[in-house]
């Protein structure tokens, strides 16, 4: 992401204390680079491992996600609150590491025959999950479960889509830039992605009764 | 699983999204306002979509801690070291190069040196080979009336003639 001009680049200097950071990172201040990590490694962590499903994974990935932003900071250019470049650098390293592990993945399945879980319709996952668990019980455990569950029947970018809006609190504009996607696209992305975890949660929320249907995790 | 987003979305699902997500134009929250103060079905439409985006509350949240940190900042700066030792390197090799180069542009300024003197001085001694026979009259030559009359000396081959007797 690159900036519109000395005008626009200052603007997002003046008003993202982040970017002021990422500036002085520019100029290699470690200190200022420290900060960095201290105030976004857990925001990504947590993004990225509901987006691939491993904490270790996503840490991983939270690492090489740091080590582009060092990389960059010579060529760094605010065009942008600085949370979106940081997100748009992990969006990149997200989708390539999920592709080059499913293409990994793939040729893994055609010489074992095995299924990938993650890939699982949610009636499945739920039935394969539930084995796991305890009696039915309507506590927030089994809550999270089952709503990580719903999670995890989305497909990658209505995920992503979500967990910025969620999590990061990203306007639809900001989540567009992220993941190179027009606003129009964005809200479609979303609606989809809520009417999904809806479809699946709502009989579970109403009458605590597991999702069994595989319709709602068609998008 | 891959996002079908050419599937047929319900556009009061989309627009009740955008409303609770605070993505809607002014024209369009009047009208949702409106809508769902008239219409219950509506209204528990859009608290179950509520009810499903505040369950997501319920995801796991992580603290990565201090010891994240620092493999962190570690990595990185094993990486910088890395990276100035290739510089470094980089650097040597260039220095190398320059020195070589250096050396080249020497040897090739002294050559082109010797080329000019030689060449300088060996002119000079061509015009003394040439001025001989000239030099060698010099007294006889002082004693003639004018050039005018040499001139005519060398057009009638007397000049010439005596010269190469000698």
């Amino acid at each position: 992401m690159s900036t519109n001009g000395n005008g626009s680049a200052n603007s997002y200097a003046a008003v993202d204390p982040d970017v002021r950071l990422m500036l002085e990172v520019r100029e290699d201040n470690a200190a200022a680079f420290e900060q960095l990590v201290v105030r976004y490694q857990d925001r990504l962590i947590n993004v990225l491992e509901h987006l691939v499903h491993s904490r270790e994974w996503a840490e991983d990935l939270t690492q090489e996600v740091f080590l582009r932003v060092f990389r960059a900071r010579k060529t760094y250019e605010p065009g942008a609150k600085f949370s979106t470049w940081l997100f748009t650098i992990a969006n990149n390293v997200a989708s390539n590491s999920v592709r080059n592990r499913s293409r990994r993945k793939e040729v893994a399945v055609s010489s074992t025959g095995s299924s990938d879980s993650s890939a699982l319709p949610l009636s499945e996952l739920a039935i394969a999950k539930s084995a796991l668990m305890p009696a039915r019980r309507l506590d927030k455990l089994e809550m999270a479960e089952v709503v990580s569950m719903a999670m995890e029947s989305l497909g990658e970018r209505q995920r992503m889509a979500l967990l910025l809006c969620k999590f990061e609190n990203m306007s639809y504009q900001d989540i567009a830039d992220t993941m190179d996607l027009s606003v129009k696209a964005v809200k479609s992305l979303l609606s989809r992605a809520r009417v999904n975890l809806k479809t699946i949660l709502e009989p579970y929320m109403d009458a605590g009764v597991r999702p069994s249907g595989s319709g709602a995790d068609e998008e | 699983m891959t996002d079908h987003d050419d599937e047929q979305l319900d556009p009061i699902d989309e627009e009740l999204v955008a409303y609770l997500d605070g993505e809607i134009d002014p024209t369009g929250r009047v009208r949702v306002e409106r809508r769902l103060a008239e219409d219950a079905a509506f209204r528990d439409r859009l608290r179950r979509m509520q009810q499903t985006w505040e369950a997501l509350d319920l995801l796991p949240r992580t603290n990565a801690g201090d010891a994240f940190t620092s493999s962190t900042m570690t990595l990185v700066v094993a990486e910088q070291e890395v990276a100035a030792t290739q510089a470094v390197e980089q650097l040597k090799t260039q220095r190398g190069q320059r020195w070589w180069w250096a050396a080249a542009g020497t040897v090739a300024a002294a050559a082109l040196g010797f080329a000019l003197v030689y060449r300088t001085l060996t002119a000079e001694d061509q015009a003394l080979v040439e001025d001989l026979p000239v030099i060698e009259k010099v007294d006889q030559l002082h004693n003639t009336p004018s050039v005018d009359f040499l001139a005519r000396l060398q057009q009638e081959g007397l000049f010439l003639a005596d010269t190469n007797e000698d």
